[in-house]
């Protein structure tokens, strides 16, 4: 090593001493850049020789693409040439898998998801019954009464041959379509059998029976909800009283009370045999129905069925005391055009 | 066509292997050793006319030097029949026999390890090399031979994207994201390798990318795009949240989330900074931003260094911050007119005030202090955030102030060595300790998107304008897609400004 050590220190003495004459010094940076740009262009010429002879160089260099991509700059146009129409699009929503009108998916995934105002009672709930057909429709159904963000021929729902499963779900067509609507309602209380007035609709006809000969029972116009004085509350009359255990009689008559007991047990039914069609019927007898505005809410509709495609419908119609109005407007929200 | 080196070249790997090779690119070629390169130095003559230069060649069989240009080499290997040399500018073999330079793969691979361990002991980024395509990436081109390439007044690379629903803050940030040179880099070199692809935002983006070059003209519905990010950023999920600014961030942390998570690789946690790891995000987002607390009675300087993705600027008259004001701002009062005003102001030291004591790690006691804030790392992209919407307990208001900002920004004025340099800090004259000649790197910046917020506070709407190519910009809104000037450009508001660093030091970010 000191040998190279002794060559370093003359080569710098050399270095030094050479620099000492400002002629030198020119000629030497001349030397010096003209050596580094020879090296250089060898560089390029070495890449540009091994490019060649790997054939790397013909394989990245291929065949061209044909079509042209060439900007179009003209008033009125995009780039691309096209004029910008907007066209109503569509995308299947990643959650649940509809379809979904695109200018409206924001609106829509944020309720899908559970995440608006309301949205996350409908999520909880969703995720509650852990139901996967559930989540295409319990929780957006009833949210929005003016249903565009659905396309209908999107559903991939294959249609199940169940017969009961049908006739179960087609009942609240057959029956008068207030009833209907009160009897999807019900159906998200069918889980807990509890015997408390706020939970009539729940109940079975037996329980509702036992229930009405302890209290007055006539449903409040203004709170929607039984009235749980003493049958002989000076609010309602006798009459209203008799009307309100005549109604549920008739009702039962109606059901045969066979259905009637499925409410209290039968929670699971099977939405892949709910057809698109009833949906759509449903959901136009809801809104008549609501349009309609009928306050008299007959809560012994409720056994009629167990159709839990409407789940949340529920909220609707418990809702209602405290507005109709209030509701039609949170569920038609408009696409802003930002 | 062939990486296989020739015959007699394969011939000489028979019989001595790839060591004579090894040595001859270690010590003559890359030197990879300060010893190397003594020896280098001093021994690299032509031994026939002892020339330095010339085009100097190593006998692979023996121990010779000698140059081309005056046919020394040539000399050597026809009398001795040494047939193979090696190049030692660039460590290429010449054979003789062939009459031609050789390229072997094998010794290919040893000549880049050797340039990579030589950048690392003079302390260099990694050096640059052309991209070659790997046997496996040959095999792909070969039988996929169409090339579609992004030529000047193309439209390869744009993409209109469809308003969901007052979606517009998530288009303008997709399209800044998109025209990220080094993200589109990273993407379209099929960089990122996922085992759960329905999951991972990292690699919806990777297919935005393929669809933005994939040359269709339609405009994109970006609603899987939406329900990642919503569902992996909760706080944000919601159909009322508007601030494209919130949503920026958002992405970039569930994008640096994934990487972490569902890289094959473990991330490389950085020693000195555990919040930066080395993900695509991090090495381009990423910066570091050094807080100096100055205590005002014995000047002991307390130090933090935060990383940031955005830098967030006051546009508001500077109000008289709690204190008299202290000696160091100069300027008084008056709004920011540019980004430059923004960015000197952002740096400033900033007197605490009396009713912010605190303890210094010096003496011991509750002082006054200075704060300031400076950039000890800079990102690749700086990302930089006017803050014209301002809530306050009084009300809230957008602040449409006009704030000019260049075409190309040069931050060194505001790196923490320059900035304390002018202060009563430690490093003098931005020397530094661990050998980083921060006075030598190039901290230019050019514009390649800005994100404007058109409208009121309550009712807005987002556009932006991205540059392709250099100097070609294009605005932005939803589906539609203009082309627009550099004036149109530098003229509007900004809200959201996007700077690209314009010479990149390879193999350097990693190192804090």
């Amino acid at each position: 090593m000191s040998v190279t050590n002794d060559k370093i220190q003359e080569l710098n003495r050399c270095f030094l001493e050479f620099m000492m004459k400002p002629e030198n010094v020119d000629s030497a940076t001349k030397e010096i850049f003209e050596d580094l740009l020879d090296e250089v262009l060898m560089g390029f010429i070495f890449d540009i020789h091994r490019m060649t002879k790997t054939g790397s160089s013909d394989v990245e260099e291929g065949i061209p693409d044909d079509e042209s991509y060439t900007i179009v700059d003209l008033p009125g146009l995009d780039v691309f040439g096209q004029h910008p129409v907007k066209k109503s699009q569509e995308c299947n929503c990643p959650n649940c898998e509809r379809g979904v009108a695109a200018s409206r998916f924001a609106t829509h995934l944020e309720k899908c998801m559970g995440m608006g105002r309301n949205s996350s009672r409908i999520a909880s709930r969703r995720i509650a019954n852990n139901s996967k057909d559930l989540t295409s429709y319990g929780g957006v159904v009833s949210d929005d009464d003016d249903d565009v963000d659905w396309s209908l021929n999107n559903d991939k729902r294959k249609r199940r041959k169940d017969r009961n499963g049908l006739k179960k779900l087609k009942q609240p067509r057959n029956a008068n379509q207030r009833n209907g609507a009160e009897a999807l309602g019900e159906l998200a209380y069918g889980v807990n059998n509890d015997t408390s007035p706020s939970n009539y609709e729940s109940m079975s006809l037996e329980d509702k029976r036992t229930l009405l000969q302890q209290i007055c029972g006539v449903v409040s116009e203004h709170t929607k909800k039984l009235c749980t004085r003493s049958m002989r509350c000076p609010q309602h009359s006798d009459d209203q009283r008799r009307e309100m255990r005549a109604n549920l009689e008739i009702l039962a008559g109606q059901n045969n009370g066979t259905v009637g007991q499925e409410v209290g047990t039968g929670l699971h039914v099977d939405v892949d045999g709910f057809e698109e069609a009833d949906g759509q019927g449903l959901r136009e007898s809801l809104t008549r129905w609501d349009r309609e505005g009928s306050c008299h809410s007959s809560p012994a509709d409720s056994t009629s069925t167990t159709s839990t495609s409407s789940v949340s419908r529920k909220r609707e119609t418990k809702s209602k005391g405290k507005g109709k109005t209030g509701k039609r407007d949170r569920s038609s929200p408009v696409s802003q055009p930002d | 066509m062939s990486d296989h080196g020739c015959i007699h070249l394969n011939n000489f790997k028979a019989a001595k292997g790839i060591q004579p090779y090894k040595v001859i690119h270690s010590f003559f070629v890359t030197s990879t050793s300060n010893e190397a390169r003594v020896r280098k130095a001093v021994s690299c003559l032509c031994h026939t006319c002892k020339s330095y230069k010339d085009r100097l060649h190593s006998c692979l069989h023996c121990i010779f030097f000698g140059c081309y240009v005056k046919g020394h080499i040539q000399e050597h290997a026809k009398t001795k029949k040494h047939f193979l040399a090696v190049d030692l500018c660039y460590g290429n073999i010449l054979c003789f026999q062939c009459g031609d330079y050789v390229y072997d793969r094998e010794l290919l691979v040893v000549a880049k390890a050797q340039w990579s361990e030589t950048a690392k002991s003079l302390s260099l980024g990694e050096f640059y090399r052309t991209w070659e395509p790997s046997l496996y990436e040959v095999e792909l081109l070969k039988k996929n031979p169409r090339r579609r390439r992004v030529v000047e007044n193309s439209t390869i690379g744009l993409r209109g994207l469809i308003n969901l629903g007052s979606t517009c803050f998530m288009n303008c940030i997709v399209q800044a994201l998109i025209h990220t040179p080094l993200l589109r880099d990273y993407f379209l070199a099929d960089r990122h390798h996922c085992p759960q692809p329905n999951r991972c935002l990292v690699c919806e983006v990777s297919s935005l990318f393929q669809e933005f070059y994939s040359g269709n003209k339609a405009p994109l519905i970006l609603h899987k795009l939406l329900h990642l990010i919503w569902t992996h950023a909760r706080h944000l999920a919601g159909y009322e949240q508007q601030d494209a600014h919130e949503f920026f961030i958002a992405t970039l942390d569930v994008l640096h989330r994934h990487c972490e998570q569902y890289s094959q690789v473990a991330p490389l946690i950085v020693k000195d900074n555990p919040h930066h790891c080395n993900c695509i995000i991090d090495q381009i987002f990423t910066g570091g931003l050094q807080s100096d607390v100055v205590c005002q009675a014995c000047n002991g300087v307390s130090t933090t260094i935060d990383p940031f993705w955005d830098i967030s600027l006051d546009l508001g008259p500077t109000a008289g911050s709690g204190g008299p004001s202290s000696g160091l701002s100069k300027e008084g009062g008056g709004a920011p007119t540019s980004l430059l005003d923004c960015l000197e102001r952002f740096t400033r030291a900033e007197h605490l005030g009396s009713s912010a004591k605190i303890k210094c790690n010096n003496c011991q006691t509750y002082q006054e202090s200075t704060k300031q804030l400076t950039m000890k790392q800079l990102p690749i992209v700086a990302s930089f955030h006017l803050k014209r919407f301002e809530h306050s307990s009084i009300q809230d208001k957008k602040i449409s102030t006009f704030i000019s900002f260049p075409e190309q920004l040069d931050m060194t004025p505001f790196m923490s060595h320059r900035r304390n340099g002018n202060n009563n800090s430690a490093a003098p004259n931005g020397l530094h300790k661990n050998g980083e000649d921060a006075a030598f790197s190039d901290n230019r910046y050019s514009l390649f998107a800005v994100i404007n917020h058109e409208g009121s506070l309550e009712t807005g709407h987002y556009t932006a304008f991205i540059r392709q190519q250099r100097d070609q910009w294009f605005k932005c809104d939803d589906h539609l897609i203009t082309r627009a000037r550099l004036k149109d450009v530098l003229t509007s508001e900004g809200y959201l400004l996007f700077y690209h660093k314009q010479i990149l030091e390879y193999g350097r970010n990693s190192k804090v």
